[in-house]
């Protein structure tokens, strides 16, 4: 029954007559006492006697003998008593985790939650599950069973013990991940080291980020999260149309499944984490949705608001996807995360996600002018030029550029809808990347399907560099986050490092595609000298950089944190 | 449901995965791919040992709390995800830091 804990209690002590257990009266009395006449006159009378007493008739000594029956032995046998020593050592923290689990004020509290939500109830759920257990004596274990599986601990347990156990198998690829040294088994002798003398730059495969539900699927593109930088989204798609399309989490925690796995309607072909929300993605699709998905939470297999019902949606695959901050007024709290996504019908769009949890598009992004305008049937039709890329100024949100399938870049700014601000031309073929260098504010990187990787400077209209090594489209081109001079590019049968201290005429290292794979898309890893590289039967393979001659030394710091 | 039915039984198909326990609070194996006997050593053995852990880590910071007790061995590693009403052990074996 419920004792109702807020009332007040009245307690009354009293106190109980005085309890006599034992009472020996002395033998001595006082000398004022009321009989102390009769008693002095008796005790003379004692002696009187005692003195009489020799040589009186009226008293004889004697002497008596009792008789002591024959002794018999009988034996009894009684069951052992057996004893159990029973102990408990209370601690101070059990004390103090019994009070407050008790106190139904305060909740107990709560276990640490990183990524994951969990509930408070768990505790409630636990006890009651423990009482379940004592009220039924003789119960089947499978209900107990399915109570601790039910519990969010052993989820979050199991999810702990999986990551342990990888990490004590690739622990020594983890560990040159992260730059720590790897712990050496006891069996393993010193080996000599032989001095060597310049060795060359390499990539090293440290693993491979595959498993079942992967195999197969072409990689799209890859993004890493903004917060927590062991988390990685890789998209996969086809670019047939029909075909349904694949996001995975991974976490460089756990490198044999992942995290979270996401099947949507249509082939994924851009993808990017937020950095105000860290755990909203923003998905751009090939039939040109434009979705959101969370990924804090563990339950949810589908987006959380997409463009799907939008009137004057991108209804062409949707090449690029960028979470752009604007701010809106001069304080902080105003700086509200906006999606901008180029897509195959020339728009630039943005996109707001309010709060009713639905994809508006609030601004008309440019409409690329400078297409072919055509005649059919005497009516100018002009059509807008498919973009297949975009990227922001690192330092200034407003400015960005867009690639073109015609080869052209387009320098536009976010306030100005109908007009560029200006035109890079220089490739003959679709322009599949470009990218602003992390370091220099002005220095741009552009790959496309010409063949050739154009190093571009901002005032200049024409391109300051031009690098090419094999007769084959550039995927994509990044600038290295750790090194101003290095940059990547990846074609389908090779990846290509380039250092520009290095060489301007070739690749200082270059990792061919293995046997019937073709590479399609690449990320640097951040944080670390690895570079991720995509290929089309859905591995993820991370490589080490090694023997760079570029050394640690010589790595500056972005003068603009990295979108 | 299905989906911890589903992590826990990829973490036993594992190459090097010895074996996996969960327990209740009396140290009584409830699913076990060990045998029943080694299973209700280890978890026996292993209920004192994660309790005492525990009050440690408790004692030396009363916010702190333990999440996984790790016993590496000469043979094995063992760990063990301790809770109130439940114990979750697994095994593991391994050649140590081998390279694929």
């Amino acid at each position: 029954e419920e004792i109702p804990l807020d009332e007040v209690l009245s307690i009354y002590m009293t106190e109980t007559d005085t309890i006599i257990l034992l009472d020996l009266p002395s033998t001595c009395m006082s000398e004022e006492a009321e009989n102390a006449q009769a008693t002095k006159e008796s005790n003379i009378l004692y002696i009187e006697l005692c003195n009489n007493r020799l040589g009186n008739d009226k008293y004889v000594e004697r002497a008596m003998q009792t008789f002591v029956g024959a002794a018999k032995h009988k034996k009894v046998q009684s069951e052992k008593i057996v004893m159990h020593d029973q102990g408990k050592i209370d601690t101070r923290s059990a004390v103090g985790s019994a009070c407050s689990s008790w106190n139904p004020l305060t909740q107990a509290p709560s276990p640490p939650s990183g990524k994951y939500s969990t509930r408070s109830k768990m505790k409630l759920r636990k006890r009651r599950s423990s009482l379940f257990k004592m009220q039924g004596g003789d119960m089947s274990d499978e209900p107990e069973l399915q109570v601790i599986f039910k519990s969010e601990t052993f989820q979050r347990n199991l999810l702990i013990m999986e990551r342990c156990l990888v990490a004590n198998i690739f622990q020594p690829r983890l560990a040159a991940y992260r730059n720590l040294p790897e712990i050496k088994g006891s069996e393993e002798e010193e080996k000599e080291e032989e001095v060597e003398e310049e060795p060359d730059p390499s990539l090293e495969l440290l693993w491979t980020f595959s498993c079942e539900l992967t195999k197969g699927w072409n990689i799209t593109c890859m993004a890493w999260n903004k917060q927590n930088t062991d988390l990685l989204a890789v998209g996969y798609g086809d670019f047939s149309p029909g075909r349904k399309g694949l996001i995975c989490c991974w976490s460089i925690k756990n490198l044999s499944w992942p995290e979270r796995l996401y099947h949507c309607h249509s082939g994924i072909t851009a993808l990017d984490f937020s950095s105000s929300n860290p755990d909203k993605l923003a998905v751009g699709m090939h039939d040109g949705t434009v979705a959101i998905f969370s990924v804090s939470d563990r339950e949810s297999r589908t987006f959380l608001a997409s463009s799907i019902d939008c009137r004057r949606r991108h209804v062409h695959p949707v090449w690029h996807v960028t979470w752009v901050r604007q701010e809106m007024s001069i304080s902080e709290e105003d700086v509200v995360e906006s999606v901008m996504s180029v897509s195959e019908d020339g728009h630039v769009l943005k996109w707001l996600l309010c709060s009713m949890l639905e994809l508006r598009r609030i601004q008309d992004g440019i409409k690329k002018a400078e297409g072919n305008k055509t005649k059919r049937e005497g009516i100018l039709v002009s059509t807008a030029t498919p973009g297949l890329c975009l990227d922001f100024h690192p330092s200034d949100p407003t400015i960005y550029l867009a690639g073109t399938s015609e080869g052209v870049i387009h320098k536009c700014s976010v306030s100005n809808h109908h007009h560029y601000l200006a035109l890079y031309q220089k490739h003959l073929c679709p322009v599949n990347q470009v990218q602003w260098s992390p370091f220099s504010p002005d220095v741009f990187l552009s790959g496309s399907a010409d063949w050739t990787v154009q190093l571009w400077k901002e005032g200049c209209l024409t391109p300051v560099m031009g690098f090419t090594s094999i007769q084959s489209p550039v995927l994509s081109a990044r600038w290295s986050p750790l090194w101003p001079s290095v940059f990547a590019a990846i074609k389908s049968e090779q990846l290509e490092i380039w250092d520009l201290n290095a060489s301007l005429l070739d690749p200082v290292i270059v990792e061919p595609a293995a046997r019937g794979l073709n590479l399609t898309s690449m990320l640097f890893a951040r944080g670390s000298n690895c570079i991720l590289v995509g290929d089309s039967s859905g591995q993820v393979n991370f490589y080490r950089i090694q023997n760079l001659s570029v050394g640690p030394d010589k790595t500056v710091a972005p003068t603009s944190p990295l979108a | 449901m299905a989906e911890v039915e589903e992590t826990l039984q990829r973490i036993e198909a594992h190459g090097s995965v010895a074996g996996t326990i969960v327990a209740n609070a009396d140290g009584i194996p409830i699913r076990s791919t060990f045998d029943s006997s080694k299973a209700g050593k280890y978890a026996d053995v292993l209920r004192h040992l994660t309790a005492m852990a525990r009050s440690t880590v408790r004692d030396v910071d009363p916010q702190d709390d333990l999440i996984v007790l790790r016993i590496s061995t000469k043979n094995q590693e063992i760990m063990v995800a301790p809770e109130n009403s439940y114990l979750l052990i697994l095994v593991q074996r391994f050649e140590r830091y081998a390279r694929a």
